[in-house]
């Protein structure tokens, strides 16, 4: 059918960010294809979702049953394969995310689909696929085309997209009757735990000045906390930071950490991976202090300084405290 | 007049019992002590071995005279050699009244006399030596002792055996009034306090007799079981010891049984937990979890729980110890901490290297893999992928040697003298200021020298310290190949670390691995060169600094290699430069903290052993702080900062203080 | 318990200027240093300590060139009792399908209770292959693992989400896992400790190894090509200070004052 899909990632009862991305990537190419853009919802108890997502998209599949409350890629693999290969989409957008990365490569396995994750970019042109995706930790970009294949399955990167734009009149919302039989007993749910629960959260701060693995080792964090209280600010860090324990989790800046807004975000020894940078997209002001000109911080930030942040760091704290005096 | 002799066995009964009970006392430590050496012969063996003559000789300076038991401490020393040769004597006497009595009587008249003199003597000198021992111990505690119950068992035991030896004798002049009371003056003076004692002197002899005898006899058997036995292992120790641990290859050691060398082991028994290593351990100063007593210590009981003889008996024992690991028996991460200052090497009274016994559990660990420190396990996977342990790109790092102006070997310039940089001189602000001041100066006195720009990498001598021989022999190799290329073979530099490791370990791994074409490397440290160029005249200094100076001994040049004069003698010419020492200077040299791989591994202690340094430098009273390592440079540097003398107080290298004046 | 690791060797690029070579379709490795993925150096210490705890063995494979056995010989130093190569110019250029494809095929015909891979690899970052294995396994797959528990025919996970949240989840084994960093501390390799397995012996095999046709597997079995790569702009956003470190820091404290920041 003519129809791009796009898959609803919601948890604990909220739709999540990038079914908003995914739903303006879809539209967008389903201008270009004269297709139609058709959310699918696997949920139960979502007529909340199915309303907002009819805002937007020209048909809105919902398929309710108990196994599908929470992501589970296993019913959600069920139940998408069968919807698939009924409806025969030109393409399926999944949100490259903790479900997607759950959920995709087994789809399309059992699809016989060809898939491209993590992609930037995505267009489907007379039924081919091609997309532009990171490769090298995002320090090159891969254009990829896909090969002939019946379905087509593209996970695409939060963030990078315009906001979705509302429909003049909403969608039509289509109940679908659950194909799943028997309980699955494979892999299952217990609960959600909050890492950071009980710790500071830094996503309440104004000031946050954020350290990454350019610090080399954890006694040189001290440098980067003298500077975050000398700014009255908050001391946070990248992903290395926390692998390496030399903070804990509930410091950590990123999509698998914590989405920021702060007024200044001070970016110390970080390169600036994909995951990173996408969470401080809402601060005021980001600045960056790299001793690499090329790292991709640069092109987030507001102002940089390319230097040894071993020299840095403590000059601009020397002069934010005489700026202080001063005053 | 008669013969003047003594009647060995007067008065005493059941002689026959006392022999069984000797027999059985000798036997005794004769198993202990087989115990023990055959622990010992389960360390590997090194073939190399010290000159005989200077072996005798520091045997006999530290074993007879216990020159190092004197060091620091002159009541110690004559403590000690009051109890050894007290003891000695004593038990000589012993052995000679034996033979008198069942081999060959000799002991008559003058012989005799003199025999009884020494002997007196030489009770009252171990009576003194003992009682020092005991009030320095557990009354006034001359210094921070450990105190466990055979530390106070071996005084009493000894103590007892005097004071009862001297009853026995002071009865005996009693009860036969004999000829010459002058030549046992002391047991002369218990017989006049004994004489006091209601009752026969006979009765009361023949319970002070088996007491002495059943003291006497125990403590025979107590030596194979105390720290008694350093009698026999620190000698042996002493005279083992090498200068400087073995180089092993990775073949030589894949070869190998047992987890330390056999003078490690024998070294073991030669600690007398006397805690000199732990008063003077940087690190444990710090309030780091290090003792190099306790680690020695423990790896000694590691040994004699994996080695001892009893493991060999039938049952269940002995498949649970063979497969005990060193790592199993080291307190949490111990042998980390250590900086190999040196410093417990230097003041061991019986050559014991605690820092070499550390290294080799480091070894251990580094192949077990499990326990290494995640800071140093990046640093080594760094290191090993890069060739220098920082993550600085060494695009960077030869940028910035390019953009010093000097000679650069790998850019095709030729020189006489290379000098090596060092990775912490290139990555670091502060030392590269460092380097460029050696540069001035080299350039100052027309020495015709490169540096060696892109091809430098990291010589390795923390890789060395930290247990990783197999990465440390790939970068020697490496290195060699490099100095073949480039026709190197005189260096100098800047680092205390590089200069030994170049000096120390480079030429046994090129000896042993037979690389083809490595040059017989001259390596020279910046201070020695500075030295001899001031010596040579080649340095006409300007300008008036000023300044009143201490020098803080960097471990690798100081202690580790014996440069001392050499940056005194720099610091003294320089025009207006006062030097003072701190009270820890020289082969007491206080460590930074920034050695044996400790730059990759951060401290939970309270204090850092740099600050404690920094203090110690302001207490005199100067306005500058001169080393000449960067390792040191760089914790000075720091702690002078966070100890708050930033502003009274500036850390410099020598070659700074050099080139200012010039 | 007997574990399958998959590992790949990747370039190390934390040092590295990227270079795209002159196909477009690759980029210059002659002067890169490779190691293992490092989402793989997670899974592989994650089985061997599960292999100390709850005994059994360890079977390392992966799908590259000769120089590919290099972190096998690490995998082996590690703990892992035996290493599987897949070593056959057919594989080459394949791209997540096809190298599932080629290990499925291989690690079908062993005994296994648990199958872990990287969540990632730092190169390709396809983030595919381990869920791909599952699914061509016919068996149940977790992705981005946190931490793990086996408990007879159960395999308790984390998972890592988004925001600081994770989900607990039990799976039946066998299962495939892929495990996120952070899992473990792995353990230090030492050079003595890959000397002492360079005589042990890798189980080498090609695609007619694996019943596989050269047309099944490496490019010509994949799903996806790549046509072109390419650096990304380096345009700047904003502004970059200029001047020596004084000079920078001073402009920078200046606009934080102007914005009122540090009053």
């Amino acid at each position: 059918m003519n129809e791009i899909l796009v898959l609803a990632e919601h948890r604990r009862g909220e739709l999540r960010e990038i079914t908003f991305d995914l739903i303006a990537r879809g539209r967008q190419l389903a201008e270009k294809a004269g297709a139609e853009l058709v959310a699918v919802v696997l949920g139960r108890g979502t007529d909340g979702f199915c309303a907002t997502l009819a805002q937007y998209a020209d048909r809105v599949l919902v398929v309710e049953d108990d196994a599908l409350r929470d992501f589970n890629s296993e019913p959600y693999q069920a139940v998408l394969a069968q919807l698939i290969s009924e409806r025969q989409p030109l393409l399926t957008l999944i949100g490259h995310t903790a479900c997607g990365l759950d959920l995709a490569p087994s789809l399309a396995v059992q699809l016989d689909a060809a898939l491209v994750t993590d992609c930037l970019e995505v267009e489907i042109d007379g039924g081919k696929l091609t997309a532009v995706r990171p490769a090298y930790g995002g320090r090159v970009r891969a254009s990829l085309q896909a090969r002939e294949a019946t379905h087509r399955i593209a996970t695409i990167q939060a963030g990078n997209a315009p906001s979705p734009r509302a429909r003049d009149s909403a969608g039509e919302i289509v109940k679908l009757q659950s194909p799943l039989a028997e309980e699955m007993a494979y892999k299952k749910l217990l609960e959600y735990v909050d890492t950071a629960a009980g710790e500071i959260d830094i996503s309440q701060s104004e000031i946050i000045v954020s350290v990454g693995r350019g610090i080399g080792d954890p006694k040189n964090i001290t440098l980067v906390e003298d500077l975050a209280n000398a700014l009255g600010g908050v001391l946070a860090c990248s992903r290395p930071v926390v692998d390496k324990k030399w903070l804990p989790k509930a410091r950590q800046v990123g999509i698998s950490g914590k989405t920021v807004h702060p007024k200044l975000y001070l970016a110390i020894g970080i390169s600036g991976a994909f995951q990173h940078v996408t969470a401080i997209k809402g601060a005021g002001m980001v600045v960056a202090i790299n001793k690499d000109p090329k790292a991709p911080i640069f092109r987030v930030a507001d102002y940089g300084i390319v230097g040894d942040l071993f020299a840095v760091v403590p000059t601009l704290k020397e002069k934010i405290a005489r700026a202080k005096a001063g005053k | 007049m008669e013969r003047a002799t003594r009647e060995v066995f007067w008065n005493v009964s059941l002689v026959w019992f006392f022999y069984t009970l000797s027999a059985l006392a000798i036997g005794a430590f004769v198993l202990g002590a087989y115990r023990i050496v055959s622990i010992w012969r389960r360390g590997w063996k090194d073939s190399r071995r010290g000159k005989p003559s200077a072996s005798l000789s520091r045997t006999v300076a530290d074993g007879l005279l216990n020159r190092k038991i004197f060091r620091n401490d002159r009541i110690a020393g004559l403590m000690h050699l009051c109890i050894m040769w007290g003891f000695i004597v004593l038990f000589v006497g012993t052995v000679l009244l034996t033979i008198h009595h069942d081999v060959a009587p000799f002991l008559f008249g003058t012989t005799f006399l003199v025999y009884s003199l020494v002997l007196d003597i030489a009770g009252l000198v171990l009576i003194v030596g003992v009682t020092t021992a005991l009030v320095r111990r557990y009354v006034i505690k001359a210094r921070p002792m450990n105190n466990l119950f055979d530390d106070g068992v071996v005084l009493v035991a000894l103590l007892g055996i005097a004071v009862t030896g001297f009853a026995l004798e002071g009865l005996r002049l009693t009860a036969l009034e004999p000829f010459q009371d002058d030549w046992s003056p002391v047991g002369t003076a218990f017989a006049a306090i004994l004489d006091g004692l209601p009752g026969q002197p006979q009765a009361w002899h023949g319970v002070i007799w088996w007491t002495h005898a059943a003291v006497s006899l125990g403590l025979v058997i107590y030596i194979p079981l105390s720290k008694l036995f350093h009698m026999f292992a620190a000698p042996t120790n002493i005279y083992l010891a090498a200068a400087e641990a073995a180089t092993l290859t990775l073949e030589e050691r894949e070869k190998l049984v047992g987890d330390f060398e056999r003078t490690q082991m024998v070294s073991f028994d030669a600690c007398t937990k006397c805690n000199r290593c732990e008063n003077v351990c940087p690190s444990f100063a710090a309030g780091e979890p290090l003792s190099p007593r306790g680690f020695v210590l423990n790896v000694k009981a590691f040994a004699r729980r994996k080695y001892g003889i009893e493991t060999r008996l039938p049952g269940k024992a002995r498949e649970s110890v063979t497969a005990l690991q060193v790592g199993d028996m080291i307190e949490e991460d111990a042998a980390w901490w250590c900086t190999t200052c040196r410093a417990c090497v230097e003041e061991c009274p019986v050559s014991i290297s605690p820092m070499d016994v550390i290294r080799e559990t480091r070894v251990a660990q580094m192949a077990d893999g499990r326990k290494v420190p995640p800071t140093v396990r990046d640093m080594l996977r760094t290191m090993s992928k890069h060739n220098n342990p920082w993550e600085a790109g060494g695009s960077k790092r030869s940028r910035w040697r390019q953009e010093l102006g000097a000679k650069d070997l790998s850019a095709g310039d030729e020189a006489e003298v290379c000098y090596w940089i060092s990775c912490i001189a290139s990555d670091d602000l502060r030392n590269q200021e460092v380097a460029r001041a050696f540069i001035q100066v080299l350039s100052h006195a027309g020495v015709d020298f490169a540096h060696l720009g892109k091809e430098e990498g990291c010589c390795g001598e923390f890789v060395k310290r930290l247990g990783e021989d197999g990465l440390f022999e790939a970068i020697v190799e490496n290195n060699y190949a490099t100095f073949a290329a480039y026709g190197v073979s005189d260096l100098v530099t800047t680092s205390p670390h590089c200069f030994h490791t170049m000096r120390r370990d480079y030429p046994a791994l090129r000896e042993k691995l037979n690389i083809d074409g490595a040059p017989q490397l001259h390596v020279r440290h910046h201070t020695a060169a500075i030295a001899d160029l001031l010596e040579s005249g080649k340095l006409t200094f300007t300008r008036r600094l000023d300044s009143r100076v201490t020098f803080h001994d960097p471990c690798y040049i100081g202690r580790h290699n014996g440069l001392y004069e050499q940056p005194r003698r720099v610091l003294r010419a320089l025009p207006g430069v006062e030097l003072v020492e701190m009270p820890r200077s020289r082969e007491n040299s206080f460590c930074c903290g920034g050695g044996g791989g400790r730059m990759w591994l951060e401290s939970t202690a309270d204090q850092r052993m740099a600050e404690i340094r920094v203090r110690e430098a302001a207490a005199v009273k100067v306005d500058v702080l001169v080393t000449a390592c960067p390792f040191c440079m760089s914790n000075l540097h720091d702690a002078a900062k966070t100890a708050g003398y930033a502003e009274v107080m500036e850390v410099r290298d020598i070659a700074e203080l050099v080139a200012e004046a010039l | 318990m007997d574990i399958i690791v998959c590992v790949k060797r990747v370039p190390d690029l934390a040092e590295a200027d990227i270079v795209i070579d002159r196909s477009q379709r690759d980029i210059e490795k002659d002067d890169l240093v490779f190691d293992i993925n490092e989402w793989d150096n997670y899974a592989l210490e994650e089985a061997v300590l599960l292999k100390e705890k709850l005994g059994g063995t360890v079977t390392t494979i992966t799908l590259g060139d000769e120089d590919a056995e290099e972190v096998l010989r690490r995998a082996l130093a590690v703990g892992a009792d035996n290493a599987v190569h897949l070593d056959d110019a057919a594989f080459a250029g394949g791209d997540a399908y096809a190298t599932a494809k080629a290990l499925a095929a291989a690690i079908r015909e062993m005994p296994y209770d648990l199958v872990l891979a990287g969540a990632q690899a730092g190169d390709d970052g396809y983030g595919q292959v381990g869920a791909t294995l599952a699914e061509l396994l016919g068996i149940p797959h977790a992705t981005l693992v946190t931490s793990l528990e086996v408990d007879g025919k159960i395999a308790r996970v984390r998972r890592e989400l988004e925001a600081g949240l994770e989900e607990v989840m039990e799976l039946g084994l066998p299962a495939v896992l892929t495990i996120q960093t952070g899992i473990n501390e792995p353990r230090y390799v030492s050079i003595a400790g890959i000397r002492r397995v360079a005589r042990r012996e890798i189980d080498v095999r090609k695609a007619s190894d694996l019943g596989l046709s050269a047309a099944e597997v490496g490019a010509a079995g994949s799903k996806t090509e790549i046509e072109k790569l390419s650096l990304p702009p380096a345009a700047q956003k904003g502004d970059i200070l200029e001047g020596s470190t004084a000079v920078v820091a001073e402009k920078l404290a200046a606009i934080f004052a102007s914005k009122g920041w540090l009053g």
